[in-house]
């Protein structure tokens, strides 16, 4: 992985605009369609979104770690995505979309996010909080 | 009043509410309070223009099934005129676009 933009927010929704500014530039760079663009951004709000709601409970004053690198492969270029909370730990198995037939509000976010990137991976992080790797390709 | 709300109009077809910017986790609180206010009037349709949305999250999605819900409750309907790309594309993707009544125009919105 090459090229790395790193930041920390705090977890307040206004600060992911920010997020969502840098990843736009980085995702177009890189040479994603529009659209892809589009859902990248869309993924990686979803995950901060969750994180402020779920990891941290609505607190607004917690660290957030954003990285964003470009994946230069043989194959196809990409996008890899890690964000990091120190929030509370939860079991990877339990981090599940709802059914979409059910429709209320709420419980989107991750079907979301597994519907737009490749990969998706959480895991606890050494230290307490969770760490989300996300990874998209660039469509030949 | 919700910074994304452009106009309020009212008319016998119902209230028409002209939205721009982005609805997300920031936003989405304001904006369902006044749309709920909105509700409260209990006017046959709720009519959203979705033309200059530039984004909307699962945060902003949410906000629009809970009005839904509440329009239904008074026996009046929430439509959605022309969502932005971007607004049509989060709804494919939570497979809303079949759920919500989605018009072209104000005039078929009005239809619906």
């Amino acid at each position: 992985m090459m090229k790395q933009n790193t930041m920390r927010i705090r977890s307040q929704p206004c600060e992911l605009a920010a997020v969502r500014d840098c990843l736009e530039l980085r995702a177009c760079e890189i040479g994603f369609s529009s659209d892809d663009v589009s859902g990248i951004i869309l993924a990686v709000d979803e995950a901060l979104a969750n994180v402020i709601r779920h990891g941290y409970g609505g607190a607004c004053e917690k660290p957030i770690d954003v990285e964003i690198g470009c994946i230069e492969a043989s194959a196809r270029a990409g996008i890899c995505i890690l964000i990091r909370d120190y929030g509370k730990q939860v079991d990877p198995a339990d981090i599940v979309g709802r059914p979409l037939e059910d429709v209320r509000p709420g419980g989107l976010g991750v079907h979301i996010i597994r519907s737009i990137m490749d990969e998706v991976d959480y895991r606890p992080a050494d230290g307490g909080g969770m760490l989300l790797t996300m990874k998209k390709s660039v469509q030949p | 009043m919700s910074d994304l709300i452009q106009c309020v109009e009212k008319s016998d077809h119902g209230t028409v509410v002209s939205l721009c910017g982005d609805i997300d986790l920031h936003h989405s609180p304001a904006l369902h309070l006044a749309l709920a206010n909105l509700c409260a009037e209990e006017p046959k349709r709720l009519i959203l223009k979705l033309a200059d949305v530039s984004y909307i999250d699962s945060s902003g999605i949410g906000s629009l099934v809970e009005i839904y819900r509440r329009m239904k409750k008074t026996n009046g309907s929430l439509v959605l005129v022309s969502p932005s790309e971007r607004v049509r594309s989060v709804l494919e993707i939570t497979r809303l676009d079949k759920f919500f009544p989605i018009a072209a125009s104000e005039e078929e919105a009005s239809g619906l």
